[in-house]
């Protein structure tokens, strides 16, 4: 009869097209869901600096600082085809030099089946908000947006933005003073 | 089956037969290197599908995850996305994601990225000297995800014998072997 | 095909690959038509599939040639082109296999003097995990361009042996009773 390679390689076989029809049903059971849902978020202290940049040009750049805060319900995005929401808060804003400048200042990593359910209240941004230049004094509309990326089991990595945004002006003056 | 048996298929054949079987065994690569190259003109990227070969996105990506490529130029780079991107120097591509970007008015556009899993942003890992990254350095844009299938690659490129052994039976079996 | 080489061993496989038994019964088949009655083989209908497939490699080697020296945004275009090219002989392939050699293997040809010349076309099928191998005759006479066919299908074990081993007789035999059945069909009109 069949040599036991035979058998290995058909028993193989069979089971890899197995998994690739059930990955495939997987993906295609949540390709078609919307993932929109809804954020709010508040600036509570705003002030911004003028100091040299040691990581990037050395020049003198605007450097932004802000606390926020956020509420929101990511529950309902996770699905048996969500494995991750990488969520990350952009600044969004155009400066003379730049047409467009964005800025992420913070993320958060949220695997399924931990809470999803954010309230933040006055909190620190994550990173440096160094603009590309002296963009950020009196700038009078710089626009904040929650995005999250999808990471599924298998299938598309869709960045959405989340419904909800706020927009804020730096102050006229640098502040001087350590915070 | 003995081994002096192996080769019996190939004996019997005539001159026609054996350049078919040498054509079909050249049409079983030329298929593979033909879907190839039109996932390149499809995507655009001159790499459509990549294996995440590091840990610094997990938990979203881990060593073994095949990435599925895009690069149109009409389509800007945005905050958030992953990046899959070449540094002067280094042979292997980094995927990771876009954390700042400054677009000017004329559609230049250069910016920082980060992983995931790593605490600061890759300034470090670029080449000496560089700041940012433009279009030109980025292989393309992440956008399906397959898990652990890119695993069989890493294992050939870990064991280099195996690959050549694996490569081996498999040329041999199909030039034997008469369909 | 070295004729010395068939007298040296009986063909021997695996009886347990379909592919390998197809193979050999076909061989044997087309050795009765060749070796008992003497007719010449045309290789007309295989060497159509070479050359399709020889299209196909050539084009793919072209573009793998042409991509690493002229890489890839610059290449597009011409990848373009073979892609398709390569798809769509893959395609004439299928095309080709399925309606035009319809499983022939052998088309051999009567000589018989006159210009217009008998032709012969064995063609077979032996479905995966089956064991009927069924064998078809086509004969089309040279001077009506008459067409007449005579199948037969068996166990392929009444030509295998116990090891694996073709029995040129027992093929050798079903095939001349088919042989003779078309020719005396002729008669008989």
């Amino acid at each position: 009869m069949h040599s036991i390679l035979q058998r290995g390689n058909s028993i193989l076989a069979y089971a890899l097209s197995v998994l690739a029809c059930l990955t495939f049903i997987c993906f295609a059971s949540t390709v078609l869901l919307n993932y929109v849902t809804d954020a709010k978020m508040n600036t509570v202290k705003v002030v911004v600096k003028n100091v040299p940049d040691y990581s990037a040009s050395r020049e003198r750049n605007d450097l932004g600082f802000l606390t926020f805060d956020l509420t929101t319900n990511l529950t309902g995005l996770f699905n048996w085809n969500v494995k991750q929401l990488f969520l990350y808060l952009t600044a969004e804003y155009k400066t003379e030099n730049n047409e467009l400048n964005q800025v992420v200042l913070w993320d958060k990593i949220i695997l399924r089946g931990e809470n999803a359910v954010l309230d933040f209240k006055n909190m620190n941004t994550k990173y440096y908000f160094w603009d590309d230049g002296n963009g950020l004094i009196a700038n009078k509309n710089i626009t904040l947006t929650l995005s999250y990326n999808i990471i599924p089991n298998a299938g598309l990595l869709p960045n959405i933005f989340a419904k909800g945004r706020h927009s804020f002006k730096f102050p006229m003056e640098y502040t001087t003073t350590r915070m | 089956m003995e081994v002096s048996n192996l080769f019996d298929d190939v004996k019997r054949m005539n001159k026609r037969q054996f350049i078919f079987q040498v054509l079909s065994f050249g049409m079983i690569v030329s298929s593979a290197l033909m879907i190839w190259k039109g996932l390149m003109v499809v995507t655009g990227s001159e790499s459509p599908i990549v294996v995440v070969l590091s840990g610094s996105m997990e938990p979203a990506f881990h060593r073994g995850d095949l990435l599925f490529l895009t690069n149109y130029p009409e389509e800007p780079v945005r905050v958030g996305e992953i990046v899959v991107f070449k540094v002067e120097g280094r042979d292997i591509p980094i995927v990771h994601r876009v954390l700042k970007l400054h677009e000017k008015k004329n559609g230049t556009v250069k910016f920082l990225t980060k992983g995931d899993n790593n605490s600061v942003d890759d300034r470090g890992l670029y080449a000496p000297g560089q700041l940012w990254l433009t279009k030109d350095d980025v292989v393309g844009r992440a956008r399906g995800f397959l898990p652990y299938v890119g695993m069989v690659t890493i294992l050939m490129n870990e064991y280099p014998k195996f690959k050549y052994a694996v490569l081996a039976c498999l040329g041999i079996y199909v030039l034997v072997h008469r369909e | 095909m070295a004729p010395k080489e068939k007298d040296d061993k009986p063909v021997k496989i695996n009886k347990w690959d379909g592919a390998a038994v197809k193979n050999a019964l076909d061989d044997a088949v087309k050795e009765v038509l060749t070796g008992k009655f003497h007719y010449v083989e045309n290789f007309a209908l295989i060497d159509g599939r070479l050359v399709i497939c020889g299209i196909a490699v050539g084009v793919a080697m072209f573009a793998l040639v042409w991509d690493y020296l002229y890489p890839f945004p610059q290449s597009r275009p011409v990848l373009i082109f073979s892609v398709t090219t390569y798809f769509i002989m893959m395609g004439v392939l299928t095309f080709y296999t399925a309606y035009k050699e319809k499983g022939i293997f052998a088309v051999c040809i009567q000589k018989d003097n006159s210009k217009k010349e008998n032709v012969w076309e064995a063609s077979s099928y032996l479905p995966k995990y089956d064991d009927k191998y069924s064998l078809s005759l086509v004969f089309i006479d040279g001077k009506t361009k008459q067409r007449r066919e005579t199948s037969i299908k068996k166990s392929v074990a009444s030509y295998i042996d116990v090891n694996g081993g073709v029995v040129p007789e027992l093929v050798e035999a079903d095939v001349t009773k088919m042989h003779n059945s078309l020719l005396t069909e002729r008669k008989e009109k």
